[in-house]
């Protein structure tokens, strides 16, 4: 058999094992949504880790090093900061005041927090929610046609019924536990590809010295990190816009929700830990993978720069080896889609169905009320992806910028400023995705630096101004640490 | 390798995982 397929086979024999154990954990809202604040360290850092990086780590960030040498670098930087800043900053204070406010989602945070008895903070978050997680998901179904189409030769259409099906399975079956049981693994074996792949192809090359001689050969500019660019394209394109990247990692409700799933906030410690050695594994070993593959290869040989870490893997490793090297892309993609399936989910139940339908509800319906939530935004993202794929990936395009911009500073200020108020995080949630968007489509300013910036700043400026324009909360729900 | 590239490469990775330990190592023992 093709050990790339089986690989592949075996990965998912391990999936739907982790469906059908977890199954008998879910037995409440709080057990489907965040795995009953039950998990340890090493499962909620890598399942924030394997769910924040799609395939774009294995398959987008080592294409970006073969186009452009060592200045692929910065994202790599800007990306490692954000998360950095997101555990420091919101993952301990998060977790504890979540649990004191007995909020299960991000949109129950603030209206708990606030004491919104309008709803109206709740309203505006969840539908920002459901809008852009809808369209993530079907991005990663149409990602998951695409990759299986590539690596097995199958039709995109049932490679992407193939991810789908296997993905609603397991999310279905154990909710959470079994989302973040399978981002371990995930993020485990995304880990293992980015150590064992590029120590593989540098030593092929001769090492550190060897790369460095064909790269220059090429072109020497490669070699630098500002690319060969000065003045302000170095500055606000390269520096800037890559650094910028990663002011999104505090507003993704997808990860910020990980944070509130481990069963001590002490043990966050150790999951800081854990999720930072990741990060410098996986971004690093990403670059230099597409370095490598840029020192071997050339800038123009291969058809799409982004062929470049399984091209790697095939000429640098036995082939039993790249294949399951091959599967992490795969596993990359699903890692993300499940925790994003699972945030949509939430907004239908518990935000809409529990909180503003029905208070009463046993534990048991809403964890049904879930299950089908949990298949009727998998079926409309599959079917957008079918029906609409050119539309999906303009949203998509908006929503890490988006989702960054309109969470992120009011997620950060409700967590350390006493003197936030609920108009103010609106306002910042109206701002934020707005800026993206308005930005992104004139040439002229997207030209000067990643929409997220400017976004974030003037979400920021935006809450603070509104909240300080605004009455303070009379009766704030923070809770001191 | 140009050594400002070695510097970018290695200085920020390792830098983070500095202040990694030192949160850890300042926080320890902390309650909630």
């Amino acid at each position: 058999m093709d050990p790339v397929l089986a690989g592949f086979i075996g990965y998912l024999l391990v999936v739907v094992v982790v469906g059908f154990v977890t199954v008998r954990l879910t037995k409440t809202l709080a057990d489907f949504l965040l795995a009953g604040r039950r998990l340890g360290p090493w499962v909620v850092a890598l399942s924030e880790r394997a769910s924040g990086e799609s395939a774009w780590l294995l398959i987008g960030l080592p294409g970006l090093a073969l186009a452009s040498g060592f200045s692929a670098i910065w994202s790599a930087i800007g990306c490692a900061c954000g998360i950095f800043v997101s555990w420091m900053l919101v993952a301990r204070k998060l977790r504890t005041q979540t649990e004191k406010l007995g909020a299960l989602t991000l949109p129950d945070y603030f209206e708990a927090r606030f004491g919104d008895a309008s709803h109206v903070l709740r309203i505006v978050s969840m539908s920002v929610i459901v809008f852009f997680f809808t369209f993530y998901v079907s991005a990663q179904f149409l990602a998951a046609g695409k990759v299986l189409h590539t690596t097995f030769g199958i039709a995109p259409i049932h490679g992407m019924i193939i991810g789908a099906v296997i993905i609603l399975f397991y999310t279905i079956m154990g909710g959470f536990f079994a989302v973040a049981w399978t981002d371990l693994i995930q993020g485990l074996l995304m880990a293992a590809a980015m150590i064992i792949l590029p120590l593989a192809a540098f030593i092929e090359l001769g090492g550190i010295g060897g790369v460095a001689e064909r790269i220059a050969a090429i072109d020497p500019n490669l070699l630098l990190v500002t690319g060969g660019q000065t003045g302000r394209p170095l500055i606000m394109g390269l520096i800037v816009g890559s650094l910028g990247i990663g002011l999104g990692y505090v507003g993704q409700p997808h990860l910020l929700t990980r944070f509130m799933a481990i069963r001590d906030p002490r043990e966050l410690r150790k999951g800081t830990m854990i999720a930072m050695c990741w990060v410098v594994i996986a971004f690093w070993g990403a670059v230099l993978v597409g370095i490598a593959g840029l020192a071997h290869f050339g800038p123009d040989i291969l058809a799409d720069a982004e062929h470049v870490m399984p091209e790697v893997a095939l000429w640098a490793l036995p082939t039993a080896l790249a294949g399951i090297i091959i599967s992490a892309a795969i596993a990359a993609m699903m890692s993300t889609a499940d925790s994003q399936l699972l945030v949509a989910t939430s907004a239908l139940s518990e935000d809409i169905y529990h909180q503003l339908m029905n208070k009463e509800a046993s534990q048991r319906r809403l964890v049904a009320i879930s299950r089908i939530g949990t298949v009727v935004i998998g079926i409309i993202a599959f079917v957008l992806a079918l029906r609409a794929e050119q539309k999906v990936y303009w949203f998509v395009l908006y929503a890490w910028a988006g989702l960054g911009a309109a969470f992120g500073p009011g997620m950060v200020l409700s967590l350390w400023w006493k003197r936030t108020t609920k108009w103010g995080v609106l306002a910042g949630m109206i701002v934020g995705s707005a800026t993206a968007v308005v930005w992104h489509n004139v040439p002229a300013l997207k030209a000067m630096v990643y929409e997220l910036v400017p976004a974030f700043f003037l979400a920021l400026i935006a809450v603070v101004v509104v909240s300080l324009l605004t009455e303070p909360p009379a009766d704030v729900a923070v809770v001191d640490e | 390798m140009p050594p400002s590239t070695v510097f970018w490469v290695v200085f920020p990775p390792a830098l983070l995982i500095a202040l990694t330990v030192v949160y850890y190592v300042r926080t320890s023992g902390r309650g909630d």
